[in-house]
């Protein structure tokens, strides 16, 4: 994609210095995210610790209502409380623990260091304001400048994510424009206060493949030319072993393996992320190797609040012993960065 | 491809030039100031035994093609035959045989489900509506059902509230077979699925088709999807087919630059695969005021100066493959 049209590079920002590369920017540590309703405690989030590396794209990828978004909220401090409520855990971004601070400093974090692109852009997106005007704001709030200055960096934004005619643009409502436009407008805000982690949740799901396309690359290139972070939560297996450099797999609540990307998809261990793999037609292998069954996953993910003891995927797995029906299998690092919580890897059977 | 497939000389489903314009009305007299063409010049067949997939982006006109076979839709020109039988033309009898043997399953299985009906009593419903008898009891029939697609029989009295999106969807599939159709037409059946029950409706789609010997349109956007059920895929662009290449052909001999981006944008799971990507640039244009000629020149990147003021044909490279380009003249 060429991104050499514009004049100047906005962003290429040096905000860490070699020091600190040594630490995480992001590190989560024990976080539990918890729901409680009326009908019992939902543990959304379980027990759950990642990080993400400076300028590294990680993939948090699992089924749905697996806890991918909540840890994203978690992260932003956008836990709807009540009936959520981060119970435990450190979230610590660049060396500060997001769980202790204030609900002002992180409204100052979510606008300046975090950004994020959820799959809806009318959630982030005002309604009432121009996408213009909701860019000029971020340079005016975060940079001080002048409303006039502040309109051409906006512009030069909207030319950035490929906006066409950024000057007309400028002044049209989110209503306006296509989901594709859209999601580009709001990847443009995000950009714009030049953040250090993005947070994309879902950022192309609602997007047709070829727009898709369209919106990852460019994400990845801006990601390389301001050495931004991203944590890009989805169910797009394809999309993340194209984009992400480490991968994190969840399962109810909890990490079940996580491993740079080439191992994960090359040489998967967690049964879970073994079957979520075999059981994706790949485009193409039939025209290779004749068309084979798909390979399934037996029963279904069970309901947050009917959990199994234990593992809670082995009444799913081929592997299952006795146990992993009455002891959950801990995360052990099983080679240099391929962690996995199973008891059959663990225990070699 | 199954053996079923000799051609008798007429397709099972044959739709020719099918055309659907949306009005588009404004002001308090409701005047229709234009049209949304939809579908514009649809042509189709889906012989007996086969699984035809029609894939396309979010628009293309994949749902109204589906919905005017049906007839939930009148189309507005074009033909649709069953058997060499054109049903645009038929008595109320003949259109009762017709709902007896095209049957539909939709993407969003819960609402497409009567929630105030028990789950046995959907299944069962087909019987009713047809006043079909079956020589064993109703009862007994929608139990089987249950155990063609993986369902306990024991939730019959149930409702769909409490079945999980998977369940729901094996809930309306053995509906959709409960008459022995000759064809089942499915818009997006898996896309509101989670990946591991994705595979698991896959599966069952594929048994079915095989034990009672259907044939499927299979519409929908995910051409995995569509390249894995599929024996012929139909390519669609803004209300019209661009592209029919038998499965594999279409995958590892696409000729339609739209087909080549659809393809080429699809990311695939092996990390060591860098794909090479055709970036198109734009939009879908919208099918109100759709481009002239050929709809993709303005997002073609071998678009030439006939693409512009003429509409291309649909011509045969070979007996599999048929595409709608000036490249290929
Ligand atoms: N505000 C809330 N109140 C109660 N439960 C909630 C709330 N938000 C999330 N949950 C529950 O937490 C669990 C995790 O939800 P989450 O949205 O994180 O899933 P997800 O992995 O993002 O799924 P998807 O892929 O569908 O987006 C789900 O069971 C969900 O029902
Ligand atoms: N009842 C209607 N009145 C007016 N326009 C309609 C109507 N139904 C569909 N359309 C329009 O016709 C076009 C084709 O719609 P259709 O639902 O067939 O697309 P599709 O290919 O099924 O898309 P998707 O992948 O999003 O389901 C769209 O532009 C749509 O807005
Ligand atoms: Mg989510
Ligand atoms: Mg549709």
């Amino acid at each position: 994609m060429d991104l050499g049209i514009f004049p100047r590079v906005v962003g290429a920002k040096k905000f860490e210095s070699k020091k600190m590369n040594d630490r995480p920017l992001l590190d989560i540590r024990n976080l539990k995210t918890y729901f409680f309703l009326p009908e019992g405690v939902i543990k959304a989030v379980d027990n759950v610790s990642f990080h993400v590396g400076n300028r590294e794209i990680v993939g948090l990828v699992g089924e749905s209502g697996c806890g991918k978004s909540v840890t994203a909220l978690s992260i932003l401090g956008l836990i709807q409380s009540p009936p959520g409520q981060i119970v435990s855990g450190e979230i610590l971004f660049q060396g500060q623990d997001l769980c202790k601070m204030s609900p002002e400093q992180l409204r100052k974090i979510r606008g300046n260091r975090i950004a994020m692109i959820f799959q809806e852009p009318m959630i982030s997106l005002n309604p009432l304001y121009s996408i213009g005007d909701q860019i000029v704001e971020v340079y005016t709030e975060h940079y001080g400048l002048s409303r006039q200055e502040a309109r051409k960096k906006a512009k030069e934004m909207l030319e950035k994510v490929q906006i066409p005619s950024p000057a007309r643009r400028i002044y049209e409502y989110p209503h306006q424009l296509s989901g594709g436009m859209r999601q580009r407008a709001m990847i443009a805000m995000a950009l714009a206060c030049k953040p250090a982690m993005i947070l994309a949740d879902e950022p192309t799901t609602a997007l047709d493949v070829t727009i898709q396309a369209q919106i990852l690359e460019l994400m990845v290139e801006l990601q390389k030319l301001m050495g931004t972070s991203i944590l890009l939560i989805t169910h797009n297996l394809g999309a993340v072993a194209e984009y992400a450099k480490r991968v994190i797999v969840m399962y109810l609540g909890r990490v079940v393996e996580e491993a740079p990307v080439i191992p994960i998809f090359e040489s998967p261990l967690h049964p879970y992320t073994v079957g979520l793999l075999n059981s994706i037609p790949k485009l193409g292998s039939k025209a290779i190797g004749g068309k084979k069954r798909l390979e399934e996953i037996p029963g279904m993910v069970p309901g947050l609040n009917d959990l199994p003891e234990g593992c809670y995927f082995h009444p799913r797995c081929s592997k299952g012993r006795e146990i992993c029906k009455r002891k959950e299998p801990k995360l052990f690092e099983n080679q240099p960065g391929h962690r996995v919580a199973c008891w059959a890897v663990r225990e070699g059977w | 491809m199954s053996e079923e497939l000799i051609f008798h000389g007429e397709h099972l489903l044959d739709v020719q030039r099918l055309k659907k314009f949306f009005p588009i009305k404004k002001g308090v007299f409701r005047r229709t100031v234009g049209w949304v063409q939809a579908v514009d010049g649809v042509s189709l067949h889906v012989d007996k035994g086969e699984t035809l997939g029609l894939v396309g982006e979010s628009g293309c006109g994949k749902s109204t093609t589906g919905k005017c076979i049906l007839r939930l839709l009148e189309p507005t020109e074009g033909d649709i035959l069953l058997e060499g039988k054109n049903i645009s033309a038929i008595n109320p009898s003949e259109m009762k045989q017709f709902r007896r043997k095209v049957q539909a399953v939709f993407q969003d299985p819960y609402s497409s489900l009567n929630p105030r009906m028990s789950v046995g009593n959907i299944v069962g419903e087909p019987f009713k509506v047809h006043d079909i008898h079956p020589s064993s009891d109703i009862r007994e029939r929608v139990a089987d059902l249950f155990k063609k697609v993986g369902l306990r029989p024991e939730y019959m009295s149930r409702y769909p509230h409490e079945f999980s999106g998977g369940q729901r969807q094996r809930i309306g599939i053995a509906r959709s077979i409960a008459l022995r159709p000759d064809l089942i037409i499915f818009d997006e059946p898996v896309s509101a699925l989670d990946v591991s029950i994705q595979a698991q409706v896959i599966n069952l789609l594929d048994d079915l088709k095989q034990e009672f010997k259907l044939s499927y349109l299979f519409i929908a956007h995910d051409l995995s999807v569509v390249e894995h059920v599929s024996d012929r895929i139909a390519v669609m662009y803004l209300g019209k087919i661009v592209e029919v290449a038998k499965d594999t052909e279409l995958y590892s001999n696409p000729l339609h630059p739209y087909t080549r981006a659809l393809l080429s944008a699809i990311p695939i799971p092996e990390p060591k695969q860098k794909k090479k990507r055709i970036i198109l640039q734009g939009e879908v244009p919208s099918p109100i005021n759709p481009p002239s000629g050929c709809r993709f020149h303005p997002r073609c990147s071998e678009a030439m100066k006939i693409c512009k003021h003429e509409e291309p044909i649909m011509s045969a490279i070979d007996h599999h493959h048929q595409v709608s380009c000036f490249l290929y003249r």
